[in-house]
């Protein structure tokens, strides 16, 4: 068991007074997902099932973990309808956050810290941002922390002498290789789920990922005024 | 000009990007993010296609979709699914769904899905737009010109010299023969309901409608004394200039004149009227040209395929339309599309036709016009 962990606590009030609870408990150095209980296995967790076009594990890897992460969370929402309206509220250290939406919304937010921290190697690119998690957040509020993320990453390596690429060009790049995950762990769902909130949910994942270029191309020079202070002087 | 998508998802996310691809596509786009707000935009605006999210809240994609079938048939509807919901989408697609993608997809095989089913349209109104331009050439050019081909034909085999050689009678024995093989053509390829459809090209200018029925008049003088027939003029002197196109108004009185002429025998008359008619509570004032003749134009069930004919009526009776039905039928059209009309009256043994045209058209000389509905006998 890992030293230092963390937790974040997600809470689904439905319409109907049911209510349930995830804990995300993730390790404080890797941020890798940590399983209290044994995982629980599918047809549809094994890697060969549907495996991702992308994949880059080994054969020896017996089961997809990212799917092995989402069995409970996909399970619990299997006859959850996308647009059913849920009081999700998130708990972390430094604060919580409540929101009256969307079953979907609550699942891909969360959805947003499992799939990145469960070790697998394309979506790793990711993880930075789950130690930075932000619930619910918008469109541009998820780009920005994208492209904060990328940049940080640029940093790293330009300080380990390596390449660095500060046109964004390469970020894209990232989320073309996630957009074939995104699609990989869908055509899982498809034995798995029988309505559509855990596919939904994956699509709000997959369509930021399609956003990003054009947030760069068009949106974020929209940001440019806020930046006055560094571009002028 | 840029081809419309509508988006009708209730994730704002997917809208976001969706829209944005499509733009980058050189799409014009719009987003609804419900199934009603989807009807609203559907009803105010022009849409080419219409992408469909089947699960949302208040009305789902199957119920927008039964809405577009039934009140927009001309956009076509790409409905977005997931692998749980396929037999919803074989659902879709039975109720006029075009296409169907699965989410997520690749935004590359949704656009040429898009454009896949516009080069579709394009080649579906192009084609209609030619079948109807070759419709109204057929109906208002090539019939009316073959219809004088005949009866100059027939003028000429029945005003042969005496003792002219036997192969002249036979050649035009023969060419009206063949003259008549493509009227009878023409004649199966016209269907009435749709006549009252098809576009009349026309170029208006201020026309002397006295002068044109003199002309027309001396014309057939020549072929009513083949057949012993009179004649008779009643034109009021001061007739006011009425704004027509000259063809077509000519084409108008020749295929009248020789409905009148086929049933008119010997020593029997055909009276020629043109007067100003003055305004009524119907209609403005106007010119009528009226052609009364002994006999029976018609039989009484091919009046109403003339003035109002519908789909059942025209299926029961279509083998029946003879040259006179369509000549009329023809006539009925151009004058509706210059805003008149055409009348037919039986009075005993006496059939009166009559052609209205407004005295002042709307239009200006020159704009093609539109067709109008008909104003029966």
């Amino acid at each position: 068991m890992p030293d230092k962990t963390f937790s974040i606590l997600y809470s689904f009030r439905f319409e109907d007074g049911r209510t349930k609870e995830f804990t995300i408990e993730l390790d404080a150095q890797t941020l890798n997902l940590v399983r209290r209980n044994e995982p629980s296995p599918r047809e549809w967790t094994r890697l060969q099932y549907a495996k991702c076009e992308n994949c880059q594990l080994s054969p020896d890897h017996e089961h997809c973990p990212v799917a092995l992460n989402l069995v409970e969370v996909i399970e619990f929402f299997s006859d959850a309808h996308s647009f059913e309206p849920a009081q999700v509220s998130v708990a972390t250290e430094e604060r919580g956050y409540t929101k009256k939406t969307t079953v979907q919304k609550g699942l891909s937010s969360m959805m947003g810290i499992m799939m990145p921290a469960s070790g697998c190697p394309t979506l790793d690119k990711l993880r930075p941002m789950v130690r930075f998690h932000l619930p619910f957040s918008s469109p541009l509020e998820t780009f920005y922390r994208s492209i904060s993320m990328y940049l940080t990453a640029q940093f790293f390596r330009m300080k380990a002498e390596k390449s660095a690429d500060w046109s964004l060009d390469d970020h894209l790049h990232v989320y073309k290789d996630v957009a074939l995950v995104n699609r990989g762990i869908a055509n899982r769902l498809t034995v798995a789920s029988k309505a559509d909130a855990n596919l939904n949910a994956i699509v709000i994942l997959h369509s930021i990922g399609d956003g990003i270029q054009y947030f760069i191309e068009t949106e974020l020079e929209e940001l440019r005024n806020l930046f006055k202070a560094y571009v002028e002087e | 000009m840029e081809s419309k998508i509508l988006v009708v998802d209730d994730e704002e996310i997917f809208r976001l990007t969706t829209s944005l691809r499509l733009k980058e596509a050189g799409f014009s786009v719009d987003t609804a993010s419900e199934g009603y707000e989807g009807l609203v935009k559907l009803d105010q605006g022009t849409y080419d296609v219409v992408l469909l999210d089947i699960n949302m809240p208040g009305l789902n994609g199957l119920q927008v979709l039964e809405y577009v079938s039934a009140n927009h048939p001309d956009v076509d509807a790409i409905v977005l699914t997931g692998f749980s919901q396929m037999t919803m989408a074989i659902e879709c697609l039975k109720k006029g769904a075009k296409e169907f993608i699965v989410k997520p997809f690749d935004y590359a095989d949704l656009i040429a899905k898009i454009q896949g089913l516009l080069r579709t349209r394009n080649s579906e109104r192009s084609f209609k737009e030619y079948q109807q331009s070759w419709r109204s050439t057929l109906v208002y050019d090539i019939f009316g010109s073959l219809y004088t081909v005949s009866c100059i034909l027939e003028h000429l085999r029945i005003n042969a010299p005496i003792g002219h050689p036997n192969d002249t009678q036979e050649l035009l024995s023969y060419a009206r023969t063949l003259n008549e093989r493509v009227f009878e053509r023409i004649q199966h390829s016209v269907n009435l309901p749709e006549l009252a459809e098809t576009h009349v090209p026309m170029e208006l200018s201020a026309v002397d409608l006295r002068a044109i029925l003199n002309t027309i008049c001396e014309r057939f003088d020549q072929w009513a004394g083949d057949k012993s027939v009179t004649i008779k003029r009643d034109f009021a002197s001061n007739i006011p200039t009425v704004m027509t196109d000259l063809a077509r108004i000519e084409q108008v009185f020749s295929l009248i004149f020789d409905s009148a002429l086929k049933h008119t025998t010997g020593k029997e008359t055909i009276e020629v009227r043109l007067h100003a008619v003055p305004k009524t509570e119907q209609r403005t004032a106007g010119v009528e040209c009226s052609l009364s003749f002994p006999g029976k134009l018609l039989e009484p069930q091919l009046g109403s395929l003339i003035f109002s004919p519908s789909l059942d009526q025209w299926k029961e009776h279509k083998e029946s339309v003879d040259f006179v039905a369509l000549s009329l039928a023809i006539s009925r059209r151009i004058l509706e599309a210059n805003d008149g009309a055409l009348s037919l009256q039986v009075q005993g043994s006496s059939t009166t036709i009559a052609c209205w045209l407004p005295e002042k058209a709307p239009a200006q000389s020159g704009v093609l016009r539109s067709p109008s509905r008909a104003v029966g006998a």
